[in-house]
Order: structure tokens, then C-alpha cells, then sequence
């Protein structure tokens, strides 16, 4: 067996099939056709992501672009029961997976090496792929697959306050506006900067999306982030920027050519589609590695064990050579087969290695950017978390605690936590923060640690962003 | 009807109901749904932020959705109607569950203990039935862009509409599909139990977990209701009384339940509900201060119950003592004209009367109630379902509670007042959690086990963690027809 997989577009398959057998009466080479041409092969480069017993179901949301993770794999399920609720479940997930596809394929131009994203426009540039890909999702996706399913209503609304499911196509066929590219306009006003000027369906879009939408200081601090762990400098000159990197598209992707270029995947043979599902292995790889060498030379880590790094470094790199090497030979023509068996030793030599001393030493993370609300905990810098003590507390330590997994550690939790709030000096309330967020129970609500790369077992978790701390004031 | 006009009655339909007057034309006709709309004295009020949604059909108020959620987005359109006619739907439904106890409250049926699930389980399968496949299909309107509303799900069922499993399965009479509903709902075999294809199949699903999750909650209520004199006194005083107005026929009201459960559910359709759309108004005028009435001696009975078991949390219970005579004097007088109207005085001839009574027991009871702050002090949960021991009761004796369940139940208090996320709270839960720990290091001894209870009781009475699970005693505040369920928590 191969050692990178992609199992996501045939399990998607399969569950689509099992409702449109539920919900139609049509035949079934109506019921297979998949919901845009081209979807399939696209979803089919991206290799699946297994996840580790006991990961949260928001670290999905975690993933950024650059680390070409779509999918949260974990769906253990049968694709033919029938259970309209799990099926629910999985198209719902399917539709998240087809739209970090689709910001994938945007970014394409990176990663084939034709483009450096830069600071100024880096803002524009992820509210147009999230208006694109939402656009996508909901006028091509959405309603193939409720024309597919007629006789049930398999897919939830975005906004989960409805009490019915309603996707936004049906409000603008209701305003008789069917042509794809008008809707278009209307998403990508709708997610850009407020204009008081703005048409009534624009304005109706920017509202139903308002929690969806990046806000520009969020993906500025995105892109700080990558720059300061490397990702548009080393990574890109390394892993990115090489002579005939496989790639979907030559084209740049634009919204307009959006849909052409996603239908045009259709065609390509499935050798390319082969070397690109390859190519974003070893790319995932590399990022999973800069990030965690860039923690550790920046000593943006903690860890519940001693643990000598005098050699981790050293084994990072020479992991981003074998990585960086496998890349080249793939871009010289190397076949695919050979270039997974490369990549298996390589990822066993990793495991052996840093994998093994990260493991063993319980190492974390300790500054990881809250992509919603947009907020840094850093502990290195214990002044920033004192005016956050409470909403720390309240929001990190007390629903982390749980007597049943962590007995100890949550009553030392709430300890700690009780007897900091008493504290007066900002500087010790400060470095006691950093404390209690370090502390397991705490500590998985926020941070992860460094061994959920493993990429032996294509386990994943990102590193430098984390998602759904809710109540903290930004 | 148009769909611009049926909106706009539904919408004044839900207005005039919250108001307290009586409804004019519905979105969704069905024979005697109106009158029985008409007959409800009150509402009981379900928010989702705070969650409430305190279901209880002794306290004869049907559940009324109130939240709006209404923007400018692109969904605002489609929303303002599937929601509106959603809720109308399901205040019928939950009107359905009051109608379905009409023997009860005319004094002709009462339950034993034995009686209380299959009866509930079974009238919830009615007002399913009568919600999915009777008012359903009667909703004829169209969302915005042309789709028919709820042809793809249903008010139970946002993935599919029932009636397909049914077509799917060949039944296409009311009464046969009734029927599954019934057998389904109570846990027996029926055509949806047997199937293999995939729409009853879900449905099946459904039906037949409602009846797996539904094994404690009848006890509880049951329990509860008998401690405050429900099924004896209350019944005696309020129900057994001779020309009681009601909704249904006497042959109905006086049908065996006992012996025939599902008949009793089918004559309601059959015949009961036809009966009701043709009382005069004047009965359903009547029926409706009954109702106001019995609400009314159902909370002062609880409310009763608390005062009497120390069960009030307030600075200084002494001042609290006299109230309970008040209460008595407040439910005598309650009595007298419940006698009156069933002698024959006019309904609005005891409202006004009403009135003053309601104004007296502001003044000389919810008065006090609210001068000493006091609170309930013991409700039952029904939901959350707390695992070991369901009683929020600070001066609770639990001694007879077996270690492993109180073990568990002080880790539930614990893990609730930390999902409140008041830091307030953090030395209480963490005495708390120290005490759980010593339990389980201990084996548990007697010693161990009554300092785990003292620091739940600690818990309990801490006034930020009261507010989580209790509710103010003035809260049931008759002048404004308007209450809160006192002896159980839903939140």
C-alpha cells in the first residue's frame, strides 16, 4: 500500500451516493455525477490526514492553506448506512473539504513557485479565495447535490441559528438573479470592505457571512506568523520554487476562471493528478517541519519533561534535505512510486528521531496565534496576559478541567487558577497566566503538541494557528 | 389563501396569543385547533440564550417559542416564515399535549405511577402524528423562490418529511399511520420497526429512541407531582368536580386509558377534536378560566410544597413562614371560584373576581417573596440529566444516595458551575473537586462521603451558581400571567 493516501473524494463519493440512493428515484448514472466536474480530481490531490484518538473536532478549522491539509479524514463510517443524520454530518464536511480545496488551488501559484504572496495584499487576496470558495460551495455544490437528493434535505445551513436549512442560491434565485458571474460580484463585494454604497444583495451577504469572513487584521497576522516561521522564505525558495513543480494549473486562479479551471482538472491525467497529490505530501511535510524548528530555535515551546535538543535541529534539517530532496527528484521526472517509498523512509528516519525526542519530552507549543477571535498567547511574554486574566480563567481553565481524564491536573488547575485571580502585581499575575496555561488540561484547549506531526502515520495538527476561544475579548 | 395573507395571519395569530386574547384565523386549519388554541389561559415561554424550554403539560401551558432571530441577511425572507409557521406548529403540538390530559383535568382519569410513561409516551406519539402527518401537509405555503414549505422536512424531521415513509411503506390511511406513530412511541413493535428502507428507517430511528431516552424523565415528573399533592388534593379540589367545563365528550373523557391507551388516542382525532370545533364559545370561554384557574392552583400547590419542606433559599426564612397561610387562603380562594364556574357563574364574572384575587397575593405574597430575595430551593433536573442523583436541594439529605452516585453527582455539580465560567465560583468547585478526590482515594467512607455533601450544598448555595439552577419564588406572578416552572429545571 501506498504510503501517501487519499481516500477523501472516494469516501465523499460513496456517502453521496448512499443519499441520492435514499433521496431519489432517479437512476443511478444520474446519481453518481459528482456536483462540479473536476471537484473529484481536485480533492483527490490533497492526501488525507489522519487523526490522533482524542483531537479536538475544531482543530479542522486550524488548518491555513499553506499547510494543504482539506481534509479531517476521522470519519469513522460506514459510506452505505443510511443514517440521514451522519450522512448530514459528512456532507457538511464535504463542503468544508471542497472549500479548503478550493483555497487551496488559489494558492496553487505558490506553490508551484510563480508566486510570493506580499504583505500589502495579502488581506484582499484571502478575503477573494474565502468569497470564491463560499461562492463555489453554495451556487455549484449546494444545489447539485439538493437536486440529487430531492426527496430530503441532506445539507445544513451555514448559519446554524436557522432552525431550517437555507442555502444562499434559493435567496437569489428569490431575487431572480441566476447568472453565476452576478452572484460572484456579490460575494466578492459581500466579503471585501464595507461600502455604504453597496447593492441590497451585497449587503445581504456581508451580513449572512459576517462571522465567516477573515478580518483583515486576522489574516495580517497570518502572514506575520508564516513570514516569521519561513514559509515565504525558505520554505518557498526550497519547497516551492522549483523548475517543472507539478502542477494543477500554469494559469494564475482567479475568481472568474475559477470554475473553468476546476472543470478543466477533469481532463488531466491522472499521472499529473499522481505527482501533484506528491508533490503536496512532501510540501506538507516541509511546513510542519519549518514551523516546529522555527518554535524551537525561537524557543516558542515549553514541555512537561527535560529533554536535550542539542540534536533536534540537526534532525529537523536534515529531514527538510531528505524532504527537498525527494522534491527535486520529483520535479526531474522521478516516478511516483519511488518517490513515496523515499518519502516513507524518510518520514520512519523523522519518527526515530525528532519525532521520538518531541514525544518523549512532551514539548508544546507555546505561542499559537487564535485565528477567531484574532488573538496571540505567547508565553514568553507574560505582560501581554495579565489584562487577560480573567478571561483566561474563565475561558481556557475552566472548561478544560475534567475530573474523569486528568483528576490531578484539573484540581491544579483550578487551584492555580483561584489563587492567581488574588494576585495583585501585574507582572506576577503575568508569569502565574503562563503557568496555568501550561498545565495539561489548559494547555490542550489552547496549544498542541509538537509530536502531532507525525508523519509517518499522516497525522497532522497545525502548529502556529488554533481556532474557537470564545468569550475572549480580542 | 395567498401566501402574503397567510403570514400576516399567522403573524397576527402569534401577537394576539402572546397577548393573552383570543386568535382569529390560523395559517394551518385543522377542526377544533383553533378553539383549542382559544382554551390556553397561558404560555410557556422557550428562549434559546438563556436556554428554557420548561415542558409540562400539568402546568396546561403550551410551549411558545420567543426568540427572533431576524437580521438583514440573505435569509431573513425564508426564515421569518419557515420559523413563524415552525413555531405555530409546534405551540399546536404542544397544545395537543395539555388536550391529550383533559381527563385528568376535568377529574375523570387519574395516574398511577404505573400509567404515567405509557400514557406520556403514548400522547407524545399523538401529538407527533398529529404535528408530522396532519398539520404538515396542511401548511400551504411557498418560500421565496418558488419552493414549496416543508415538502423536504418537517417540524420533527429537518432531513426528510414523514409522509414519505409512510408512502415508502404502503400506509396511507391516518388512522394506520396513528397507529405506528402509537406502537413506535411506546417502544412495541411496529410496520416502522420491520422496515429496510431507508426513509422509515430514520424515521424508526427517531421514534424508537424518544422512547429509549424517555426512561426517566415520567418518573421524575411523577415523583414531583405527587409530592405536591398533584394527584390527590390538587385532583380532589381542582379536577373531580361535578359540571367541570371541557373540551372533550363525556364518552371520550370517560374512555378506559387503562385498557385502551391507542383507542383513546384515536377517538381524539375521530371524534374529540371535531366535538371542540363545534363547542359554543361561551365553553371554550369557559374551559379557558378553568385552565387560568388550575395553572394558577398548580403553582401555589408547588410553591406550597416548597415553603412547608424548608425548600427556599432566602436571607431569613422567618419572614417567609407567614406566607404559607397567604398561599392557602390563595388557593381557597381559587377553589371557591372554580366551584363557581362550574356552577355556572360566567367566565368573565370570575376573571374579574380572579383579578382581585391575583392583585391580593401580589400584595401579601410575591410581595414578601420579592422583599427577601428568596428563591426556589429544590428542583429536580430534568434536563441536564445529572448522572448518580437528579435533586438540587443545598439541605438535602443524602445519605441514602449510594457512593458511586453521589461521586458522580458532585463531579457533574463541578463540572456545571465550571462551564459557567464565573470565576466566583473556582474556590467552591475546587473544594468541591478536592472532596470528590478524597472519595474515590478513600473508598468512599461515611466521613468522606458527608464532607462531599456539605461542599455540594456549599456549591449550591452559592449565589452565582443559585442563579444557574433556581429560579426566584416570585417568578410565579398570576397578575401577569406569567410563571416558571418551580419544581423542575429543563435548561
Amino acid at each position: 500500500m501506498a504510503h501517501i493516501e487519499n481516500q477523501n473524494s472516494t469516501f465523499f463519493a460513496k456517502v453521496y451516493g448512499t443519499a441520492a440512493r435514499s433521496l431519489s428515484s432517479e437512476t443511478s448514472a444520474a446519481r453518481n455525477r459528482e456536483p462540479v466536474p473536476g471537484l473529484s480530481a481536485l480533492l483527490a490531490t490533497f492526501p488525507t490526514v489522519h487523526v490522533d484518538p482524542g483531537t479536538p473536532a475544531s482543530a479542522a478549522s486550524e488548518f491555513v492553506s499553506f499547510s494543504q491539509c482539506v481534509d479531517f479524514g476521522g470519519i469513522a463510517a460506514n459510506p452505505r448506512d443510511p443514517d440521514f443524520l451522519r450522512i448530514s454530518e459528512i456532507m457538511q464536511i464535504y463542503l468544508r473539504t471542497a472549500r479548503a480545496a478550493v483555497a487551496g488551488l488559489f494558492w496553487e501559484s505558490f506553490f508551484s513557485g510563480s508566486t510570493l504572496p506580499i504583505r500589502a495584499d495579502f488581506p484582499d487576496r484571502c478575503r477573494t479565495i474565502q468569497a470564491a470558495s463560499f461562492w463555489l460551495a453554495d451556487t455549484v455544490v449546494v444545489p447539485h447535490i439538493r437536486a440529487a437528493t430531492p426527496k430530503g434535505e441532506i445539507l445544513r445551513s451555514t448559519d446554524a441559528r436557522n432552525l431550517y436549512p437555507f442555502h444562499p442560491y434559493r435567496a437569489f434565485a428569490a431575487a431572480c438573479v441566476r447568472d453565476p458571474g452576478e452572484i460572484l460580484n456579490h460575494y466578492l463585494a459581500g466579503f471585501g470592505p464595507r461600502s455604504s454604497g453597496a447593492a441590497e444583495l451585497t449587503r445581504k451577504v456581508a451580513s449572512y457571512y459576517a462571522d465567516d469572513a477573515q478580518k483583515p487584521a486576522v489574516a495580517r497576522a497570518v502572514f506575520t506568523a508564516l513570514s516569521e516561521a519561513g514559509v515565504f522564505g525558505e520554505y518557498f525558495a526550497r519547497f516551492c520554487a522549483h523548475r517543472n513543480m507539478p502542477a494543477l494549473t500554469q494559469e494564475e486562479v482567479t475568481p472568474r476562471n475559477l470554475l473553468r479551471t476546476i472543470q478543466r482538472l477533469n481532463h488531466l491525467p491522472s499521472a499529473t493528478l499522481a505527482r501533484v497529490k506528491v508533490r503536496r505530501a512532501l510540501q506538507t511535510r516541509a511546513y510542519f517541519a519549518v514551523c516546529i524548528r522555527h518554535l524551537i530555535q525561537s524557543r516558542h515551546f515549553f514541555s512537561y519533561r527535560p529533554i536535550s535538543f542539542r540534536h533536534l535541529v540537526a534532525w529537523l534539517d536534515s529531514y527538510l534535505e531528505d524532504l527537498e530532496d525527494l522534491l527535486a527528484a520529483l520535479c526531474a521526472g522521478r516516478g511516483t512510486a519511488a518517490v513515496d517509498r523515499g518519502l516513507k523512509q524518510a518520514d520512519l528516519n523523522y519518527a526515530t528521531t525528532a519525532g521520538d525526542t518531541l514525544a518523549r519530552g512532551q514539548v508544546w507549543c507555546g505561542k499559537r496565534f487564535c485565528l477567531a477571535p484574532a488573538l496571540m498567547l505567547n508565553l514568553d511574554a507574560p505582560d501581554t496576559l495579565a489584562p487577560r486574566a480573567l478571561q483566561l480563567v474563565q475561558n481556557i481553565a475552566m472548561p478544560s478541567v475534567n475530573m474523569d481524564l486528568w483528576p490531578r491536573e484539573s484540581m491544579a488547575v483550578i487551584a492555580q487558577a483561584a489563587q492567581m485571580l488574588k494576585r495583585t502585581s501585574p507582572r506576577n499575575l503575568g508569569r502565574a497566566c503562563a503557568d496555568m496555561l501550561k498545565m495539561k488540561p489548559a494547555a490542550t484547549r489552547w496549544s498542541v503538541p509538537l509530536s502531532s506531526f507525525q508523519p509517518e502515520k499522516s497525522r497532522f495538527r497545525e502548529l502556529l494557528f488554533w481556532n474557537g476561544l470564545n468569550g475572549v475579548e480580542q | 389563501m395567498s401566501k402574503p395573507q397567510t403570514l400576516a395571519h399567522y403573524l397576527r395569530a402569534l401577537k394576539t396569543f402572546s397577548g393573552g386574547r383570543r386568535l382569529g384565523t390560523l395559517p394551518v386549519q385543522l377542526a377544533g385547533l383553533r378553539p383549542l388554541l382559544n382554551s390556553m389561559s397561558s404560555y410557556s415561554p422557550h428562549s434559546r440564550d438563556p436556554h428554557v424550554e420548561e415542558w409540562n403539560p400539568f402546568s396546561q401551558r403550551p410551549i411558545f417559542e420567543i426568540d427572533t432571530h431576524l437580521d438583514h441577511g440573505l435569509d431573513r425572507d425564508f426564515n421569518l416564515m419557515t420559523n413563524t409557521v415552525h413555531r405555530f406548529i409546534i405551540m399546536a403540538h404542544e397544545a395537543m399535549h395539555i388536550l391529550m390530559w383533559e381527563p385528568f383535568f376535568t377529574g375523570h382519569t387519574c395516574p398511577r405511577a404505573c400509567d404515567f410513561r405509557p400514557w406520556s409516551l403514548a400522547f407524545e406519539g399523538f401529538c407527533f402524528w398529529i404535528s408530522d402527518v396532519i398539520l404538515n401537509r396542511k401548511i400551504n405555503l411557498y418560500e421565496p423562490d418558488g419552493q414549496r414549505s416543508f415538502e423536504r422536512y418537517s417540524v420533527s424531521q429537518p432531513h426528510f418529511h414523514p409522509r414519505r415513509a409512510f408512502a415508502d411503506l404502503g400506509l396511507k390511511d391516518d388512522a394506520s399511520i396513528l397507529d405506528a406513530y402509537l406502537h413506535a412511541f411506546g417502544g412495541y413493535a411496529s410496520p416502522l420497526s420491520r422496515t429496510k428502507s431507508p426513509i422509515p428507517q430514520n424515521l424508526a430511528r427517531r421514534a424508537y429512541s424518544f422512547y429509549g431516552l424517555t426512561k426517566k424523565s415520567p418518573a421524575q415528573m411523577f415523583g414531583n407531582f405527587k409530592s405536591i399533592g398533584l394527584f390527590d388534593e390538587y385532583f380532589a379540589r381542582f379536577c373531580k368536580i361535578r359540571a367541570i367545563p371541557a373540551l372533550l365528550p363525556e364518552r371520550i373523557l370517560t374512555a378506559d386509558l387503562r385498557g385502551d391507551l391507542h383507542g383513546y388516542c384515536q377517538n381524539i382525532y375521530r371524534a374529540g377534536l371535531m366535538h371542540i370545533e363545534q363547542l359554543p364559545e361561551f365553553q371554550i370561554e369557559n374551559v379557558r378560566q378553568r385552565r387560568a384557574l388550575q395553572t394558577r392552583a398548580y403553582f401555589a400547590f408547588s410553591l406550597r410544597f416548597l415553603l412547608a419542606s424548608g425548600n427556599v433559599l432566602a436571607p431569613s426564612r422567618t419572614l417567609l413562614r407567614p406566607c404559607i397561610g397567604t398561599i392557602r387562603a390563595y388557593i381557597d380562594g381559587l377553589e371557591g371560584l372554580m366551584a363557581q364556574l362550574c356552577e355556572g357563574r360566567s367566565a368573565p364574572a370570575v376573571a374579574r373576581d380572579l383579578r382581585e384575587l391575583d392583585h391580593a397575593y401580589s400584595r401579601d405574597t410575591r410581595a414578601v417573596f420579592l422583599r427577601q430575595n428568596a428563591m426556589v430551593g429544590r428542583r429536580e433536573s430534568i434536563l441536564p440529566d445529572f448522572p448518580g442523583h437528579t435533586v438540587l436541594q443545598p439541605n438535602e439529605d443524602r445519605s441514602h444516595i449510594k457512593p458511586k452516585n453521589m461521586i458522580a453527582f458532585a463531579q457533574a455539580l463541578a463540572q456545571h458551575a465550571l462551564h459557567l465560567k464565573q470565576a466566583s465560583l473556582l474556590p467552591a468547585v475546587h473544594a468541591l473537586m478536592a472532596s470528590v478526590q478524597e472519595c474515590k482515594n478513600a473508598n468512599a467512607p461515611r466521613n468522606t462521603l458527608h464532607r462531599l455533601s456539605l461542599h455540594a450544598n456549599r456549591l449550591l448555595r452559592h449565589p452565582d451558581f443559585v442563579k444557574k439552577w433556581s429560579i426566584p419564588l416570585s417568578s410565579f406572578d398570576p397578575a401577569h400571567n406569567s410563571y416558571r416552572e418551580l419544581l423542575f429545571l429543563h435548561t
